[in-house]
């Protein structure tokens, strides 16, 4: 079990993560979510004690990672697929974990079947595409067989079989009562595989809850059809519009929707109910939140 | 007493775990071999190529003196400092970190690993060119317990030197920058200060060349065994000031 306090993490001026306070619990794939900068990498760098925090605690087990007398048996991370020597082979870089962790040999041989990749194990890791890079990192993070995952974005690079196969094994580790933090960007993805979900943004905790009740609590939106809706669109919080100019309402049946549009006197030609995808309530969620929004729109903050 | 038997793996991983992963590291990639190629190469060629003219005594030890102060040295250099740099540069440091958290644990690994390879490459090196210099001068039997004193005086140099330039890269951190370092060290800082004890008539600063790396290695390898403690000093300092900076950065 991971659980973190008051956790605090600042560069120079810039406070990565602030005041984080979570408790990851096994049997669960619990998914970590938040725009870039939120400090997801960074909390992870914490938990591993790669960073120092300015303030709180990260702790493992009840135990700093720094106190563990078996690191990659305790916990399995994979932070970087870059990470690792271009020179080196995909098996001697295992070879090395291994031995550091006093871990038998045929443990190599082992996870690097699991995750498809004996037959790229004698080439050097600066040959390896992305995708080829995550297999080595999951690898390096099974090689222990520990009861905690954490994998930071490990279906980046990943072609679709990647994705569906990396997606089984998550929930299978968590099935045999193991806990699994993973982040993605991928909101469908993280839709099929976590069933819990952490979200941040700017460094805080914006939700800690069940899959499905976050996306519950979304409640079910609606999509409308008309020629004019922006008096509508103004008169919903978290309104906007979809690529097809129809306009998406989300957390407000169809019901509500159309009495607000017939008290505005608008004119509709089309209102139907949809459920709220996670992509939406995490963009809804988020919305305040971004660091780098697509269009730089912060004045008068 | 009976004590249950505590499973090998259950026992708490020690320096001994981490030095053997140094090893493997170090022996798979193939810069090890350049170095070491290249270290040996050296001083083949300095046997190859010197004239054997001259009245020296023992024309040999001379060969293996200078190829290591004016080359070998700086191939040993940078052989050690990459050991950490190229970590660094990589990245794949914070995977050695999440193996083995202790900092400390972590670079006294490299140390005894780069300092041992550094003492056998160093000695195979100068075994190989001090011989070929010796048969070629037809001075082998006269020479052989100086050149076996030179031998293994030049690997404890090399050694020791190699663990001096592991901790400037700890310090440093970039592989230019730490053998800019190192050059300047070995090279720049001891005619500095011989030009200083010259000019303000200062003798205190010649004593103080003389004991920066590359002098001290100079006497160590001319059989003044006392500096291998001076070059000892620098690896412990080195190793020391490395762990400490590696202890005080987010990795």
């Amino acid at each position: 079990m991971i659980r973190l306090t008051e956790l605090t993490k600042r560069y120079g001026p810039t406070t990565a993560v602030d005041g984080l306070s979570l408790e990851l619990r096994p049997g669960h794939v619990t998914g970590f979510l938040g725009p870039n900068g939120a400090g997801k990498s960074t909390t992870m760098r914490v938990i591993l004690g790669l960073d120092a925090p300015t303030s709180g605690t990260a702790l493992i087990g009840g135990v700093p990672y720094a106190r563990l007398s078996h690191p990659l048996r305790t916990i399995g991370a994979l932070l970087d697929a870059k990470a690792v020597h271009p020179g080196r082979t995909g098996r001697d870089h295992l070879r090395v974990l291994a031995r550091s962790q006093r871990l038998p040999a045929a443990r190599v041989a082992e996870v690097l079947e699991s995750v498809g990749m004996t037959s790229a194990a004698d080439r050097r890791a600066g040959t390896y595409s992305l995708g080829m890079g995550q297999r080595l990192g999951i690898a390096a993070a099974l090689l222990g067989d520990p009861q905690i995952l954490m994998l930071d974005e490990p279906v980046n690079g990943l072609d679709p079989d990647g994705v569906r196969w990396i997606r089984t094994l998550l929930r299978s580790l968590a099935a045999e009562g193991r806990t699994v933090f993973v982040s993605s960007h991928l909101m469908s993805e993280m839709e099929l595989t976590a069933d819990r979900v952490v979200v941040m943004g700017r460094g805080r905790l914006i939700a800690d809850t069940s899959m499905a009740d976050l996306l519950a609590s979304a409640g079910a939106g609606s999509r409308v059809r008309g020629p004019a809706l922006r008096p509508l669109a103004g008169a919903f919080e978290g309104a906007r519009f979809d690529d097809d100019g129809s306009l998406l309402v989300p957390g407000a049946p169809p019901r509500q929707v159309g009495a607000r549009a017939f008290a505005l006197g608008l004119e509709l030609h089309g209102l139907e109910a949809i459920g709220s995808s996670l992509e939406d309530t995490y963009l809804r969620l988020t919305g305040d939140e971004v660091q780098f929004p697509a269009a730089a729109k912060e004045v008068g903050r | 007493m009976t004590a249950a038997p505590v499973r090998d793996h259950l026992r708490p991983l020690g320096l001994r775990d981490a030095v053997a992963a140094e090893l493997i590291k170090l022996l798979t990639v193939r810069s090890t071999w350049w170095f070491a190629g290249g270290l040996a190469g050296l001083l083949l060629l300095m046997a190859v190529l010197d004239s054997g003219g001259g009245t020296a005594s023992a024309r040999s030890l001379t060969v293996g003196l200078t190829a290591v102060s004016y080359f070998g040295q700086y191939v040993v250099a940078a052989f050690g400092l990459l050991v950490i740099t190229s970590e660094l540069a990589t990245r794949s440091v914070t995977v050695t970190f999440a193996a083995t958290p202790s900092r400390g644990r972590v670079m006294i690994a490299k140390a005894v690993v780069t300092g041992v390879a550094g003492l056998v490459l160093g000695a195979a090196a100068t075994a190989l060119g001090v011989g070929t210099a010796a048969v070629r001068h037809g001075e082998l039997p006269r020479v052989l317990g100086a050149a076996a004193e030179q031998v293994a005086a030049t690997g404890v140099y090399l050694g020791l030197l190699a663990v001096v330039s592991l901790g400037v890269g700890a310090l440093v951190r970039r592989s230019a920058g730490a053998l800019t370092c190192m050059v300047l060290l070995l090279l720049v800082v001891p005619e500095v200060l011989h030009l200083a004890a010259e000019r303000l008539d200062a003798p205190f600063l010649d004593t103080f060349a003389g004991w920066t790396p590359a002098q001290a290695g100079w006497r160590l390898m001319s059989g003044e065994w006392e500096y291998a403690l001076v070059l000892g000093g620098w690896a412990v300092a080195a190793v020391g000031a490395g762990i400490g900076v590696l202890r005080s950065r987010d990795a």
